[in-house]
């Protein structure tokens, strides 16, 4: 920098000054005003030429101590003649003695490790010929053994005819920084096994469960057929022969015969919720809801049941699974709130940021808070199976599919004042 | 010809529900049960004990389990549909299995039907009664 700024300013000041003063001095050599003008010119031209040294052994002195501050040594190879002069440090960072400080090329490619010569020689090799840049990162064995790593940055000068004649560049040691770089990549590789190791683990246990429910679903309803369909021909081929105990006791047979194979139904059903695909999508709700209702409605027809629907907002999410988080609320709304002559349900729905917020409130027996916590876990009833069916399944299978959508539900209630369920989804994108 | 039921089904207790189930359709027709795949292939393609009996002609229906000893239900599936004197005869898949690859496969590979067996008696009964009727009595055979 400090070089071009000189050499551009030469040819403006000095130089542009004589031939001037020249053409100008010619008509009145004689003239003593010409002449101290002619010394003036010489004294100028000397002041600059003073100050364009100072300036250029101050550049270098910075750049000296900038190389000293960053450990970096310098080096300069004389392509044709095969002759490489370096700064002490450079020599040092080599492990080189004072008197290798120049020398030809193979002096300093003796100090590169064995392993990675090849691989400096192909940079060195790339960089001559195309009078381009030059990097390479390279070990070196001290003559004390030790290995140190060394980052090598150069660039070729080449001549009229685009022959590379000469290399300048930097060295430095980059040890630490190589190390810190291993033992990065050796973390990264350590967390990638880890993450692989547990991936399998975690694709073994799925394996295992799908197993699982595959045998549930085949092996444990065969029995529990067995047992419900031999019962039953005994109870309608021997009625005759038994009596009302024998009867009552075949009844209770059947009736947890049916009672397993819902638990099993219904666990099947679980488990196929995690599986299952989900496919997202705009879903009007307000049509949704009264196609549910309208559904669980004909499935007791005879309640009276008044249901009103506000408007609801729109949701982003799986239909299928939402339609099932939807019955099963509505289903259990309208379940328990069967003791009341005529029951009131409400579906109301609002609009957040960032999410929209569905509620189901009835005004049946309600439950007390302090079992809230129990209310979405499998198989957790909170009523006995003489007041109200059930498995304990349902209110699971809405916790599931809410938490798959990346909502959250919520169950608030009273005893005999009614509960209300709420659930969130977030606010699609599209 | 008269006309035959076959049943594959490795499970004795479901064999005997199915069986009972069955007896009230009111066409009586004689059932045969198969325990395993092989056996449900030799009886259909006339092989093994059965060699040398056309059993193409006289069933009207395969109640086909799928989990089954020796060959699996899907595999008896397939090589009744892809046979030639055989691939006519409807099939009705009647297994416990509701998995989605498993109902996919029975029909890409030709099944006439697919029933999941339901766990409780009553409503078996009441599937295999329908399909009993439908399949022998409703249902016009491949001449």
């Amino acid at each position: 920098m400090a070089n071009l700024a000189s050499i551009a300013l030469l040819p403006l000041a000095a130089p542009a000054l004589v031939p001037n003063l020249g053409v100008l001095a010619t008509p009145l050599a004689a003239n003593a005003i010409g002449v101290v003008l002619a010394l003036f010119a010489t004294h100028q031209r000397d002041q600059i030429e003073r100050e364009r040294l100072a300036q250029a052994s101050e550049s270098e002195e910075r750049l000296h101590l900038a190389l000293e501050a960053a450990r970096m040594g310098t080096w300069e190879w004389d392509v044709v003649a095969d002759r490489v002069r370096q700064s002490e440090r450079a020599a040092n960072l080599l492990g080189l003695a004072p008197h290798e400080q120049e020398g030809g090329i193979d002096v300093l490619m003796g100090r590169v490790h064995p392993d990675d010569r090849r691989q400096v020689r192909a940079a060195i090799d790339a960089a001559v010929a195309s009078g381009g840049q030059y990097g390479s990162e390279f070990r070196v064995a001290l003559p004390d053994g030790t290995i140190r790593w060394m980052e090598g940055r150069g660039r070729a000068e080449t001549d009229a005819a685009g022959r590379t004649v000469r290399m300048r560049g930097t060295r430095m040691d980059v040890t630490e920084r190589r190390t810190a770089q291993e033992a990065l990549s050796a973390l990264t590789a350590d967390l990638e096994r880890r993450v692989a190791s547990r991936t399998a683990e975690l694709e073994r246990a799925n394996r295992a469960l799908e197993a699982f429910s595959y045998s549930v679903s085949h092996d444990l309803r065969a029995p529990i057929r067995a047992i419900s369909g031999f019962a039953t021909m005994l109870e309608e081929r021997h009625a005759a022969a038994l009596d009302p105990d024998a009867r009552r006791l075949l009844a209770v047979v059947l009736e947890n015969a049916s009672r397993a194979g819902r638990l099993i139904d219904d666990l099947l059903r679980l488990s196929r919720l995690s599986r299952q695909e989900m496919v997202r999508e705009r879903i009007d709700m307000n049509a949704l809801v009264r196609e549910v209702v309208e559904n669980v409605r004909q499935a007791e027809p005879a309640r009276d049941v008044d249901v009103v629907v506000d408007d609801l907002p729109a949701a982003h999410g799986d239909r299928a699974l939402l339609r099932q988080a939807l019955e099963n609320l509505l289903a259990n709304a309208f379940k328990f709130t069967r003791p009341r002559a005529r029951a009131s349900v409400r579906v109301s729905g609002v609009s957040t940021p960032g999410a929209v917020r569905y509620t189901v409130r009835d005004d049946g027996v309600g439950f007390d808070m302090k079992y809230a916590g129990k209310l979405f876990d499998v198989f957790q009833r909170l009523h006995g199976e003489r007041e109200f069916e059930g498995t304990g399944v349902g209110l699971a299978i809405v916790a599931r599919i809410v938490e798959r959508h990346g909502g959250t539900v919520t169950g608030e209630g009273r005893v005999d004042e009614g509960a209300s369920f709420a659930f969130t989804l977030p606010a699609g994108s599209s | 010809v008269t006309i035959e039921l076959l049943v594959v089904e490795d499970n004795a207790a479901d064999a005997e529900l199915i069986r009972h189930a069955l007896a009230r359709v009111p066409i009586s027709v004689p059932l045969h049960v198969a325990a395993d795949g092989e056996e449900a292939l030799d009886f259909v393609l006339g092989r093994g004990a059965w060699a040398g009996r056309d059993a193409a002609r006289s069933l009207r229906l395969v109640l086909l389990d799928l989990k089954l000893p020796k060959v699996h239900g899907l595999d008896v599936l397939r090589e009744i549909k892809s046979t030639e004197s055989t691939r006519t005869i409807p099939i009705v898949v009647l297994t416990s299995s509701r998995h989605e690859s498993d109902v996919e496969a029975a029909y890409r590979l030709g099944a006439n039907g697919y029933v999941v067996k339901p766990v409780e008696f009553e409503e078996f009964r009441v599937a295999v009664r329908q399909l009993g009727s439908y399949w022998l009595e409703v249902n016009e055979p491949a001449p």
